[in-house]
């Protein structure tokens, strides 16, 4: 069946044709199209949690990764290390952060390990290396402890800091 | 929240603090059981560098923070990966802490309840003795531990005498594993590792996969 295509629908209504094997990457459309026998070529997977731009992206990695191998099943046995990106991955994601995010989200949605996994490490590499108040800045959070909470959540866990 | 647990998880412990302090939905997740599931004792966490006067900086076990995150999260770990590390004296006091908190709390209750996995992956060093630029290494890595093997111009540095003393001891306080892994130990022939293995095996035996 290689080339046989199928449609994604965004969630704001733009479909795309995309391969049946690229498509498969995720185990949400994967589970869809086996469960329900959706392989018509007339038939359209409604993606309601995806817009356009993010979906875009999501086919464009997924069809460059469309020859890696599955991966593992029991990821639990894999050790996890943020520096392995590979360099494509990385250019890939030199997105601002809110298309991050929304990657993430939809990675998440869909249930695409890969892509899920290479975010997350995105962002975990975004968070080495920083003290709380630079973290907070890079991901524009605000801080909403009082200052007796502060000190007191620092002391509670002091040992976890090198000295 | 969820996937931001499996950041939190990829960052090291000190980070993981500072996250904590970043804001209070933050540091609701560093109490996530999820983020302390797997620990990696890679030779870096829980040490300091100490200057020494013959060789240089070198990585000491800060044991009292090891008892500390021991204290707080030993419920939370299912996975527990030694990796190959030459500093064979920190990875010692490290399964020697461990060993010495399950004697510890042995009458109330086993600390480790939730832990399936344990990897232990030895550092065997080979050491070139003409290597000249790392004279000083072997040196030290043969007065800390005679139980070397010299082959030709080669020396093995084995598993035996206190490193296996310590595992053994390590091996067999643990129940109720589920997978566990020892690779690349190199014994002497009638070193016996065996017993330890006996009594993990009546100890996990429900649960070992």
């Amino acid at each position: 069946m290689a080339g046989h295509k199928i449609k994604l629908q965004s969630s704001d209504g733009d479909t795309f044709d995309v391969e049946v094997e690229i498509a498969k990457q995720s185990a949400t459309i994967k589970t869809m199209l086996e469960d329900l026998g959706m392989d018509e070529e007339e038939d359209v997977i409604p993606l309601p949690n995806v817009n356009s731009a993010i979906l875009k992206k999501v086919i464009q990695w997924a069809t460059h990764h469309k020859d890696d191998p599955p991966p593992p099943e029991d990821d639990e046995n894999r050790e996890k290390n943020t520096n392995d990106i590979s360099s494509w991955d990385q250019d890939f994601l030199k997105v601002d952060q809110g298309t991050l995010f929304e990657l993430i989200l939809a990675a998440n949605y869909l249930d695409i390990k890969g892509l899920l996994d290479v975010t997350c490490k995105t962002v975990a590499n975004m968070i080495k290396g920083k003290t709380p108040e630079e973290i907070r800045r890079t991901f524009n959070i605000k801080n909403d402890f009082t200052p007796q909470e502060e000190e007191q959540i620092k002391k509670e866990n002091e040992w976890c800091e090198e000295k | 929240s969820i996937l931001l647990e499996d950041i939190f998880s990829l960052v090291s412990i000190t980070q993981r603090y500072y996250c904590s302090q970043v804001c209070r939905s933050w540091n609701e997740i560093f109490y996530s059981s999820v983020v302390w599931d797997t620990f990696v004792f890679d030779g870096v966490t829980f040490t300091r560098k100490k200057f020494n006067l013959f060789r240089g900086y070198e990585r000491i076990l800060n044991s009292y923070r090891v008892q500390r995150y021991l204290s707080r999260k030993s419920q939370c770990m299912r996975r527990l990966i030694i990796k190959p590390i030459p500093e064979y004296h920190n990875m010692c006091d490290f399964l020697n802490v461990l060993s010495s908190f399950i004697h510890y709390h042995r009458q109330d209750y086993y600390p480790f309840s939730y832990l399936e996995e344990f990897s232990f992956t030895f550092h065997v060093l080979v050491s070139i003795e003409d290597d000249t630029n790392n004279q000083g290494g072997i040196i030290n890595a043969y007065y800390q531990h005679p139980n070397a093997i010299i082959r030709g111009k080669k020396r093995y540095y084995g598993t035996g005498g206190n490193i296996l003393e310590t595992l053994r001891r390590f091996i067999s306080s643990i129940r109720c594993l589920k997978r566990f892994y020892l690779n690349n130990l190199l014994l002497e022939s009638n070193s016996d590792i065996g017993s330890c293995l006996d009594e993990l095996l009546e100890n996990s035996c429900e649960t070992l996969e």
